[in-house]
């Protein structure tokens, strides 16, 4: 059996059903490289040139950890476009070549490629997908079939998605129904979860990457940190494709890359709802794309509100004690804002049963 | 942007807009720009924020800024510009040209769409005077660059570059500007130089803004030139607007000479700079200089690729990135470094050839 290895890193959350199922569905077998860790970060920084993000060297680690479990194909789709005149970032236009002439003492085994581009018209796209299925099948019926598969369990992963699962719940999901994902989810999909219901949590809204968010290694596990600490989380995939359309209207110009349209629109869209007490925005350091949608971000949101808002950037040293440190002292200010508690920093009382965070705020932390 | 604001504002006056100009760049516009920018932005959006705020201390009440469709940030830049300005309190208008999404047609009419009472005859006559600007400015640089190593008395071309952008800056009419671009050119040539030197040849590759703006790559090219060493650069803003722009500009070659490493274009100049490494060293070029803003991804992919590039194809590459901070003896040292290892390299090269290898 064909081994198709498929690194656990950048656009495994968004797309990975799809890709499992497609290629299980021609015959080949799909080995997943392990969740991040600090070996695999650690062989990743090693092997790429400084100046990369952090997300983008782990990836040479889930690589270079895949080269070494024995798979036949190195799964490295080259994403250039998934929506009309859209783009992603430039490393992802040329992550094929960055891996190939990077590792240059690695003995890699053969890359597949497909790009990926539908920017201007779809035929390429079809073209390239056959290329990439005739690699392991040549009847044309079963490769249909196969892409029909695909696609399905990818529609409804996305629904999964948008009835507000996590990535990392649905991902669960998908492996325990395997085989018959679409029949099985369909009538489990009514449980949408009921967690805004319950007003003693805090509403956080976290914008980031799926990439960086689902990582435990690279975001420190910061989505649990935030449950931990009672916050109900909402991510920017929880929203549907046309919530994100209204809220990026806010923006006179459309944003071209795919990835952080999504993310602004998700911003924006608490913004116009004010349905959240606070924002987290993390975001890799030298990060291209964040760094104007960041701006942007911050800027309309202390023009337009006063939500508080936390921004937060890796990269390969981040201290975690320091990343805690900032989160529990943000959310801490939010629940104090919550009971009412003075709107100045400075007119807090130092000591005493005037102390800004008294018992009470602490012991609802715990709580 | 480089000289490229002497085109620009012949353009606008054409159209009869007083054109505030932005002082030249100094630790000033950096520092403004670095201020209120978003921190881990590249330099050309610090700098020109930088540009911005000093034109409008001295009475600019609209700015003008070229946009794109990406995937390079530098289409989202105008988008930030205007809310960081609105934001710290300028009430300015931020007008965007667009690069064209579909054809040139888009361009011309969104020029035309800034001067609703000017006649479309006006706007393609002042188009075109800018063009021609550009062009005979851009085509002085590239000889400039090409000769200052030969020069005899040290300083010639720099100063002739100074007064040759205040020369065609002052020119308003077209017959002017094609006798004096000739006249200059003529002036240029008549520089004295001594051929007889053994000069280097080096290709600067790298992102446009960096390479154009000598404020911001503290005059790379300029220092390369004195230690004799010959540059061709590969990007000039005419370049740019003749492929993105007009239209009118294919570069299969370069697809050729890329496809080993790269395969598609990857936004910014991240492309070109791989095919133009290439192209250079099959023509036997010396070395490669790259030049990049900090943070910039279109570059960092193409450095990754550029290791590989310089070891299959024998082309020794030192890449120079930028930031507000960069210290200029430090940009000394490393090209004065690289100089001597190239000439050290091709010295061998020479002595391997006529046999004598072990001298």
């Amino acid at each position: 059996m064909i081994r198709v290895g498929i690194p656990k890193a950048f656009l495994y959350h968004k797309y990975f059903p799809m890709w499992d199922t497609f290629f299980g569905k021609l015959g080949a077998e799909v080995i997943v490289s392990p969740e991040s860790n600090k070996v695999i970060v650690k062989q990743g920084i090693m092997n790429t040139i400084d100046e990369a993000c952090l997300p983008l060297k782990a990836y040479m680690g889930h690589i270079i950890e895949l080269a070494n479990m024995d798979v036949d194909y190195i799964f490295i789709p080259r994403f250039i476009s998934v929506e009309k005149h859209r783009y992603f970032c430039p490393k992802f236009l040329g992550l094929p070549d960055l891996i190939k002439n990077t590792c240059l003492n690695i003995k890699l085994p053969e890359i597949l490629e497909p790009i990926i581009n539908i920017r201007t018209n779809k035929k390429e796209f079809y073209i390239e997908v056959l290329k990439l299925a005739s690699k392991f099948n040549k009847s044309p019926m079963s490769i249909y079939r196969a892409v029909n598969a695909a696609i399905k369990v990818h529609q409804q992963y996305e629904r999964c998605i948008h009835s507000g699962l996590t990535y990392k719940e649905a991902l669960k999901l998908y492996e325990s129904t395997k085989n018959n994902f679409v029949e099985n989810t369909n009538n489990r999909l009514d449980f949408k979860k009921q967690a805004n219901v319950d007003s003693k949590n805090i509403n956080i809204a976290v914008i980031g990457h799926s990439y960086i968010l689902y990582d435990q290694q690279i975001s420190m596990n910061l989505i649990s940190k935030l449950e931990e600490m009672d916050c109900d989380v909402k991510t920017a995939e929880m929203l549907s494709d046309d919530l994100i359309e209204i809220a990026t209207k806010r923006i006179p110009k459309d944003m071209f890359w795919t990835l952080n349209r999504e993310l602004m629109g998700a911003a924006f869209h608490h913004l116009d709802h004010m349905d959240i007490d606070g924002i987290v925005m993390i975001s890799a350091f030298a990060c291209g794309p964040d760094a104007i949608s960041k701006e942007l971000i911050e800027r309309i949101y202390k023009k337009d509100s006063n939500i508080p808002m936390l921004s937060l950037t890796i990269d390969e040293h981040t201290g975690e004690a320091g990343f805690v440190t900032r989160l529990e002292a943000f959310i801490d200010m939010i629940k104090r804002n919550r009971k009412g508690g003075q709107k100045h920093e400075s007119n807090i009382s130092a000591y005493g049963q005037f102390l800004g965070r008294n018992e009470s705020v602490v012991s609802n932390a715990r709580r | 942007m480089g000289s490229f604001w002497v085109g620009m504002k012949a353009l606008f006056q054409m159209l009869d807009v007083d054109v505030v100009v932005p002082p030249p760049i100094t630790k000033r516009t950096m520092s403004l720009g670095s201020t209120h920018g978003p921190e881990s932005a590249c330099l050309p959006l610090k700098i020109n924020l930088g540009n911005f705020i000093e034109a409008i201390e001295l009475g600019a009440d609209t700015v003008i800024m070229a946009g794109g469709h990406g995937p390079c940030r530098f289409g989202y830049f105008a988008q930030v510009h205007r809310e960081i300005l609105q934001n710290i309190g300028y009430d300015v208008e931020v007008l965007v040209v667009e690069q064209p999404r579909t054809g040139r047609q888009e361009f011309f009419r969104s020029i035309k769409s800034l001067f609703p009472n000017k006649n479309w005859y006006q706007v393609i006559q002042a188009i075109h005077f800018g063009w021609q600007k550009v062009l005979i400015i851009d085509q002085l640089e590239a000889l400039i660059l090409k000769n200052r190593a030969y020069e005899i008395n040290k300083g010639d071309h720099s100063l002739f570059w100074k007064r040759a952008i205040r020369k065609i800056d002052r020119i308003s009419t077209k017959a002017e500007l094609e006798i004096g671009s000739k006249q200059l050119i003529a002036e240029l040539n008549e520089i004295p130089k001594d051929y007889s030197r053994d000069v280097l040849h080096v290709a600067a590759v790298g992102e446009i803004y960096l390479m154009i703006e000598s404020a911001a790559n503290l005059n790379v090219d300029e220092k390369l030139g004195n230690l004799g060493v010959s540059v061709v650069r590969t990007e000039y803003v005419s370049d740019y607007i003749r492929e993105k722009v007009f239209k009118t500009k294919n570069i299969p070659d370069l697809h050729a000479y890329a496809k080993p490493y790269m395969k598609n274009e990857i936004g910014g100049h991240g492309f070109h700079t791989i095919a133009n490494t290439v192209k250079y060293a099959n023509k036997g070029f010396d070395g490669a200089v790259q030049i990049l803003p900090f943070t910039c991804i279109p570059e960092i992919v193409s450095m990754s690729i550029l290791n590989k590039v310089s070891e299959r194809e024998n082309i020794p590459v030192l890449t120079l990135i930028f930031d507000e901070h960069s210290g200029e003896a430090g940009v000394d040292t490393r090209l004065e470094a690289f100089v001597d290892l190239v000439r050290r390299k091709k010295k061998h090269q020479q002595l391997e050839l006529v046999g004598l290898k072990g001298v």
